[in-house]
């Protein structure tokens, strides 16, 4: 054991323990505080790695701005405060989601483990200058697709949001059990 | 110098959490959520698999940086559907028949 | 050739076939249709009088393109008409019959609301003809022949309120498109191996190799479409139904178009036809078994329409039976010459019998009787035409009639083949026959019940000798009788008729029913004509040599006198002064339905329709029931995916990560 799996290990399991509170608790707002905490350990994770540019960008990208979008759509649907057990599904299902998890998790650690468990890494530090490299040399296609993406995903937000909200047939009318 | 089961692990229960959250969640911003968590064990393991062989096109990290641009735009059409659906029902809730 | 000649031969169709499109779209307006019909019509006997004027006084024949070329690859298609001799003087006869037909029509059918529909029909049949008639192409022959098939549906079925008009409309189509089958199928050997469509062009590929079976093949099957269009044994038994339609219609069809047209596209391949020796032999024994049954069916028919009917089945056996024996000197000119007399008498008999038969409201011999006796002004037309029928010198129908017996004549003594003797003796037999039923139904016609005997005993005296209508009289009686003041008659569209109405005059004391002025000049001229067309042989228009083999026309004077006598001393006193009545009523009936044939027709068709039946119910039990299944099976699969829809998106989360999972244990363990 090196000082960086110690390390790897502390954060890592901030990482795995936020997650799983991400996903169980029972205040929504707290499921989206949780995440924010998983989100900017992996960042550290990141940071061990020695992949420090990804690390930056998740902080940026993902707690600064997917986490307060989250938190708006959390805010914007009207989002009790407080504990609000009816926003889990029923029992049987949660049975069921335990299952599928405990089995998507044996079935990536069965594959990866034996596989690469054994392996040790050095981590690579100051490498940003070759990521750049090839992000705009060997991968600047891909890259600009990218760009298109975005602008599709914008216009698509958009149009969405811009959707009427009720049609002539919708038998529902505005009513709020949240309230 | 780190063992590499160390990260795999965390991929794994990271993908395990965010597949219960998407089953386990009735509120469809908190399926949201686990859909993000599942994205970035993914990440994760790009980014480990990215510093384990010689990767001289940094395909590990440059591709993780790519799937965080398409989650940021993933979960910029799912949150505009979400307040959508919001506006048509009243309520989020998946578990709910649909109209 | 001269431009006006390309216009003039192109105009010849195109006249009638744009006057009955116009006249589809006045078809509800009487004066418009009338006006639009004859104009038609008298355009197109303009023009082919001048074509026949150009081809025989400037010697101009030739071919006239149409619409150009089709480019078909190896197959040339130059869709061009042709203009000589023998199509001149068809488009000639053609025209003078269409005209008088369309002026007969508009007063025959004065009452009919579908007076439009009619002449419009009658217009589009007549360029159907005209296109067979000038057609230098067999693609171009086939459409004429098609357009004539379908036009003759809608005439016969002009009536289709009627059961019986309907059936015999679609008998006369089913029976002439069965024929057809085989008459495309010769065409198509006709013009794959000679690699075009172009008849002279074709004819003279198929010169080149006399006594080929190939070319014997395609002839019989030509024979077959051409025994179907001219309704020869044994395809005969539609033209009888036929009479069903309006009377102009039946002229038409009987007189210059329709059944003459399988004459008319056999004398245009003549040159090849003459080629196969046992075509011509088949030829010789459907025309001679068709002439002689159909004249003895006429003979015992209870309906004068229906005898005229027989007689034109007869009468078309003779012209065919002309070109199974001409020899290759003589040529189609017989044929021919046969066919313009046949048109002219022919038409004139059915204008003639179609306006007595509007007097006395009937068709059949009971109602007909005495007929002439009360309505002498029909008395000079029937009588011209049943002896030109009958064949008695001077008249159209003798000279050609001694024309095909000289044809065989010289068949016999030229190539001295079996050929020449059968048709030899049938059209002998058929001379007989043909006087006989002649006979009968003059006799009908002039026939007196016993108080009127007493009371016209002079009168008998002159009926007794139908030879005592003479030249004469036919001049000066048509323009005389009966009739009605000119003033009472609507103005007529057409000028040439005002000439005439100068002529007529008044004899109000008849008390008849009305006749157009038009109407009346159409029987005069066609009665005029059937009288001298005869002369026709001593000008240049048909191509014959002026002889006559006398003791032949000696001895068949003989047998037409002969058979009036016979017929005159078996013809009762008593009753209608029917002759047939001597065959019984149960062998009348017998004639009546043509001998059965129609149960013949019926008997096969009902194969063909159980067959049919059985592949319907094939189609509906097996092959629809898959497609049906494929219905039941999406609808059980529709409905039970329906019941296991939850319409919970949060369940379908679940099934999707639990497929996810499956999908990649199995991946992975597979691996």
């Amino acid at each position: 054991m090196t000082s960086l799996d110690i390390l790897f290990g502390a954060v890592g399991l901030i990482t795995a323990a936020s997650a799983v509170l991400a996903v169980t608790t029972q205040h929504l707002v707290h499921a989206a505080l949780w995440l924010v905490v998983a989100l900017g350990t992996l960042a550290g994770c990141y940071l061990i790695l020695g992949a420090e540019l990804v690390a930056l960008v998740q902080l940026l990208v993902y707690v600064g701005a997917v986490v307060v979008l989250v938190l708006f759509a959390l805010m914007l649907t009207r989002a009790p405060m407080g504990r609000s057990p009816e926003h889990s599904s029923s029992a049987v299902q949660r049975i069921a989601a335990a299952v599928i998890a405990a089995g998507t998790t044996a079935l990536l650690a069965a594959v990866l483990l034996p596989a690469l468990g054994g392996e040790v890494l050095t981590a690579r530090t100051g490498d940003t200058t070759a990521i750049a490299t090839q992000l705009f040399g060997a991968w600047v296609w891909p890259f600009e697709l990218l760009s298109v993406l975005l602008l599709m995903a914008l216009i698509a937000a958009l149009a969405v949001s811009r959707m009427p909200t009720t049609s002539p047939t919708s038998p529902v009318p505005a009513e709020t059990e949240s309230t | 110098m780190i063992h590499l089961w160390l990260p795999i692990a965390l991929v794994c229960v990271l993908a395990g959490a965010g597949a219960y959250g998407v089953i386990a969640r009735r509120n469809a911003v908190l399926v949201l959520i686990g859909v993000e968590l599942i994205l970035n064990s993914a990440n994760l393991l790009f980014v480990t698999m990215g510093s384990v062989r010689g990767d001289t096109l940094r395909t590990g990290q440059v591709l993780t940086l790519f799937l965080i641009t398409i989650a940021a735009a993933e979960i910029g059409v799912a949150l505009a559907l979400i307040l959508a659906l919001f506006r048509k029902r009243g309520h989020i809730d998946l578990s709910e028949p649909g109209a | 050739m001269s431009e006006l000649v390309l216009q003039a031969t192109r105009l010849v169709v195109l006249a009638p076939f744009v006057a009955s499109v116009l006249g589809l779209f006045v078809a509800r307006r009487r004066f418009a249709s009338a006006v639009i019909a004859s104009t038609g019509a008298v355009v197109t006997l303009l023009a082919g009088s001048y074509l026949l004027y150009a081809v025989h006084h400037d010697s101009l024949a030739g071919e006239v393109s149409t619409i150009g070329a089709l480019p078909l690859g190896q197959l040339r298609m130059p869709l061009h008409l042709l203009v000589d001799e023998l199509s001149a003087i068809v488009v000639f006869a053609v025209g003078i019959v269409g005209l008088a037909i369309q002026l007969f029509t508009k007063w025959y059918l004065h009452g009919d609301d579908r007076y439009g529909v009619f002449t419009g029909t009658v217009s589009l049949f007549l360029a159907g003809m005209l296109l067979v008639v000038l057609s230098g192409d067999l693609v171009l022959t086939l459409v004429g022949w098609e357009v004539m098939g379908w036009c003759s549906y809608l005439l016969i079925g002009h009536y289709s309120r009627k059961d019986s008009a309907s059936r015999a409309a679609t008998k006369a189509f089913l029976v002439t498109r069965f024929a057809d089958l085989a008459f495309v199928i010769g065409l198509i050997i006709l013009a794959s191996g000679a690699g075009t469509t172009n008849i002279r062009d074709l004819m003279a590929t198929w010169s080149g190799m006399p006594g080929s079976t190939l070319l014997t093949a395609a002839l019989i099957c030509l024979l077959s479409g051409i025994a179907g269009k001219s309704a020869q044994f044994p395809f005969h038994d539609w033209l009888p139904d036929a009479m069903e339609g309006p009377t102009p219609a039946s002229a038409l069809i009987h007189a210059a178009t329709m059944v003459a047209a399988g004459t008319f596209v056999l004398a245009r391949l003549f040159p090849i036809f003459v080629l196969s020796d046992p075509a011509r032999l088949i030829l010789a024994v459907i025309t001679a078994v068709t002439m002689i049954g159909a004249a003895i069916l006429a003979f015992g028919q209870s309906d004068l329409k229906r005898l005229l009917a027989y007689s034109t089945i007869s009468q078309i056996a003779i012209m065919l039976s002309a070109l199974a024996v001409a020899p290759v000197a003589t040529g189609s000119g017989p044929a021919v010459l046969y066919l313009l007399s046949h048109a002219m008498f022919k038409a004139l008999l059915f204008l003639a019998i179609g306006w007595l038969s509007v007097l006395v409201a009937g068709t059949s011999a009971i109602a007909l009787a005495g007929g002439v006796r009360h309505h002498k002004q029909l008395r000079v037309p029937l009588g011209v035409g049943f002896l030109a029928l009958a064949g008695v010198p001077p008249l159209a129908g003798f000279v050609a009639k001694e024309y095909v017996l000289g044809a065989a004549h010289d068949n016999i003594s030229e190539l001295g083949s079996a050929t020449g003797w059968i048709v030899m003796v049938a059209v002998g037999m058929s001379v007989v026959l043909t006087a006989a039923y002649c006979t009968r139904a003059w006799l009908i016609l002039t026939h007196l019940s016993a108080e009127e005997e007493v009371t016209h005993e002079a009168a008998i005296q002159q009926a007794d000798a139908i030879e005592d209508v003479s030249i004469i009289e036919i001049f000066t009686e048509p323009a005389s009788e009966g009739g009605i003041p000119p003033d009472s008659a609507p103005a007529s569209g057409s000028t040439v008729t005002d000439v005439l109405a100068e002529d007529v005059h008044a004899e109000p004391e008849h008390g008849h029913a009305d006749i157009h002025r038009s109407a009346r000049l159409s029987v005069g001229v066609l009665a005029f004509l059937s009288v001298v067309g005869g002369l026709i042989i001593f000008t240049p228009l048909v191509a014959v040599e002026p002889h006559i083999t006398w003791w032949l026309a000696a001895s068949s004077f003989v047998l037409i006198v002969a058979s009036w006598a016979g017929v005159r001393y078996l013809a009762p006193v008593d009753g209608i002064g029917d002759a047939a009545s001597r065959l019984g009523a149960d062998r009348m009936e017998l004639f009546d339905r043509g001998l059965g044939a129609d149960g013949v027709y019926v008997a096969l068709a009902s194969q063909v329709v159980r067959l049919a039946d059985i592949v319907v119910v094939a189609d509906r039990q097996v092959i629809d029931a898959y497609v049906r299944g494929t219905v039941v099976v999406t609808r059980w699969i529709g409905v039970t995916g329906e019941r296991v829809h939850t319409r919970k998106p949060s369940s379908y989360l679940v099934w999707l990560l639990v497929g996810l999972l499956v999908v990649g244990v199995v991946g992975v363990t597979s691996w």
